[in-house]
């Protein structure tokens, strides 16, 4: 396997991902593979742990799992898109549902693109690169 | 009351009419006999009366004759003429004995007597009187002449006025009679006239109300059956007789009755059916993220130690790892394919209608199928032509379709070369093709008849060699006729295969948001691209260039 991958950080910035997944193992794996392609992966493990690190740490991009505990992938994206301070931050929806309208669904609640599990990385890594290019442009 | 009962009931009614009237024909007729015969008999007995006061005037007469001989006193009758004389009055008493005899009552009996007893007294008088009037008789002394005028103008006279009195009340029975016969006559008459009438009355009223009642029930049974034959299995017909017209509303009822009831068996289990369709693509549904999420990590975890070797330099365990991975891969690929075909058959596959540029999903689909490519050693042709730009359909279900039939053309291919076309055609180039092309084994007419059907592959021993469902290709061309678009196929055993995929490029949105948008006058989108399929030389073009 030899093809190249759309570069980690725009203008060699380090982008910094946070991942919201309960899933240990997905979230692991995730983590690990996101970092060996030199983002910052910052983690969190529940809707309301991942607000809280978002308005904490402001991070460039956020993997939203959508079956959470607690408070769901939903609906901690309309918090985030609905509070000024993190209105910005891309949000890409992760989701393991295949029966439902998840798509439209996770689109309505704010969130910039949506993944369905298992993750296929090519292309994952390409909407996070569209989604930081854009960023990079529009918000600085 | 059944319906032959009802026409054999009206046709006794009439029956009976005609009876009655033939009845009174009779009746009349004999009514009339009677009359006659009674008016007959009237003017017999007064022709009778005449008769008798003709005869006696006559006998009164020769008597005058003989007393004229008597007062003469010449030579009188000779002897055989007294014996005339004598016998024609003894006949004529016989006569008036006779009348006695036949006397029709008592009245006439009484007067008839009267005058017969009168009589016999007048022709005792008048025989002497003839007697005496015999040539060669003693010479009556004149004397005596008075009296005996005396003794015969008395009863003579006496008896003409009984007669006439018996001759009145014959002519009073005659014009009784005539009346008698004149009222039996107008009685019939007018009888029969309104028997007629009544008969008339009576068939054309019978004749009405059957046929109005007959009419109506089969009219009731027609909108009746009308109606049950669109549907509406609630509706009763009205049973408004006991004939078989009722019986046969009341057998649609039943049949209508029976028909809801199974309808409603049916319906039901319909509704369990549908239930149990429903739990089952839940618990697809279900079954499907259950799997996913482990494998997710499976897949996850090998993909990242097969980077993690191929940067270290392990490369004694790339192999495996891809083979972990390909085997993982096959099996997400399956579970996908079940739970789209579920989705499929519970009506719940929705499209995600999206604008996507069509290279870079072709150059995507290549890149994951570039090691089942490799493995039986083919050469992978990407063409896209300069004007195929972005299309507008649910990405997903396109890429799902390519990768299909891509890996489908590499599977039954060996050595050889499997090509990708993306072209447009038709006006505006409002349609997308996609021709995958291989140079591998083939397949018959009757194996591409059906190649699209679920479960099946070429043929059996297909799926020991070359391994999947079988349910791509009925995915996949499910997929693009949701879409608007089709999947076809052509082939030749030996040669290789080129599968069509044919798409609008634009897919239209599912009714409800194009709904909202013509609602909000926006300006109305343009008319929906023409259905058509790709012309031959578009097919040739998209294929074998």
């Amino acid at each position: 396997m030899t093809t190249a991958f759309p570069p980690p950080t725009p203008k060699g910035a380090m982008a910094r991902i946070l991942i919201v997944e309960d899933n240990e193992m997905n979230r692991d794996m995730l983590t690990r593979r996101l970092r060996r392609r030199g983002y910052a992966v910052l983690e969190a493990l529940d809707g309301k742990g991942g607000l809280a690190v978002a308005r904490a740490e402001s991070p460039d991009l956020i993997l939203m799992d959508m079956s959470l505990p607690d408070l769901d992938g939903w609906e901690a994206t309309r918090q985030l898109k609905s509070a000024a301070a993190t209105r910005a931050i891309p949000v890409i929806a992760l989701t393991a549902h295949a029966m439902s309208d998840d798509r439209p669904k996770a689109l309505a609640a704010g969130c910039d693109d949506y993944e369905t599990k298992p993750v296929e990385l090519r292309r994952l890594l390409r909407k996070m690169a569209a989604l930081l290019g854009h960023r990079e442009h529009g918000g600085g | 009351m059944s319906i032959r009962l009802k026409l054999g009931l009206s046709f006794l009614v009439i029956l009976a009419l005609f009876g009655l009237n033939l009845g009174i024909y009779l009746w009349s007729g004999g009514q009339r006999n009677d009359s006659i015969q009674h008016l007959r008999q009237a003017v017999e007995r007064q022709l009778r009366v005449i008769t008798i006061e003709q005869e006696l005037r006559q006998r009164e007469t020769e008597a005058g004759t003989s007393q004229i001989f008597l007062e003469a006193g010449t030579s009188g009758h000779p002897v055989e003429m007294v014996d005339s004389l004598v016998e024609r009055v003894r006949e004529l008493g016989r006569t008036i004995e006779e009348f006695v005899d036949s006397a029709v009552d008592e009245g006439e009996r009484a007067a008839a007597v009267a005058i017969a007893r009168q009589y016999q007294r007048l022709a005792e008088l008048w025989i002497d009187l003839h007697g005496r009037a015999k040539v060669g008789a003693d010479p009556v002394p004149p004397v005596a002449r008075p009296e005996e005028e005396e003794a015969s103008v008395g009863p003579y006279k006496v008896l003409l006025g009984e007669l006439a009195k018996l001759e009145e009340s014959e002519e009073r029975r005659v014009n009784e009679a005539t009346a008698y016969f004149r009222e039996v006559a107008d009685l019939t008459e007018e009888l029969s006239s309104w028997i007629f009438v009544l008969s008339t009355l009576v068939a054309v009223l019978v004749a009405l109300l059957l046929s109005t009642h007959l009419t109506r029930a089969l009219r009731r049974l027609e909108a009746g059956a009308r109606r049950l034959g669109r549907g509406e299995l609630d509706h009763r017909i009205e049973v408004a007789s006991r004939d078989e017209l009722g019986e046969l509303a009341r057998a649609f009822n039943e049949m209508s009755h029976q028909l809801q009831a199974s309808h409603a068996k049916l319906e039901e289990a319909r509704a369990a059916a549908e239930q149990a369709n429903e739990a089952k693509s839940v618990f697809l549904a279900n079954m499907s993220h259950e799997l996913r999420t482990p494998m997710n990590a499976i897949l996850g975890y090998t993909e990242m130690l097969l980077e993690e070797a191929e940067d270290s330099g392990a490369e004694e365990s790339v192999p495996d790892l891809n083979r972990i991975l390909a085997a993982g891969r096959h099996l997400l690929a399956l579970i996908n394919d079940v739970l789209d075909l579920s989705k499929i058959e519970a009506g719940k596959m929705t499209l995600f209608i999206e604008t996507f540029p069509v290279r870079e999903m072709i150059d995507d689909v290549a890149a994951t199928l570039a090691p089942l490519v490799e493995k039986n050693r083919n050469r992978l042709v990407i063409e896209v032509d300069e004007d195929v730009g972005k299309l507008t359909a649910d990405e997903t279900k396109v890429r799902q379709t390519l990768f299909n039939l891509l890996s489908n053309a590499a599977k039954f291919t060996a050595d050889g070369t499997v090509t990708v076309r993306a072209s447009s055609y038709g006006t505006g180039h409002r349609r997308m093709l996609f021709a995958v092309s291989d140079t591998g084994i083939g397949m018959t007419p009757e194996q591409t008849a059906r190649i699209f059907n679920e479960f099946t592959q070429a043929d059996s021993s297909t799926t020991r060699k070359y391994g999947g469902t079988g349910l791509g290709l009925s995915i996949s061309k499910k997929f693009c006729q949701m879409m608007g678009g089709d999947v076809t196929v052509e082939s030749e055993p030996g040669k290789g295969t080129t599968f069509l995929v044919d798409l609008p490029a634009v897919v239209e949105e599912p009714a409800a948001p194009r709904a909202v948008a013509i609602a909000t006058a926006v300006p109305a989108p343009e008319p929906a691209p023409v259905n058509r399929q790709p012309t031959r030389e578009e097919r040739r073009r998209a294929s074998a260039r």
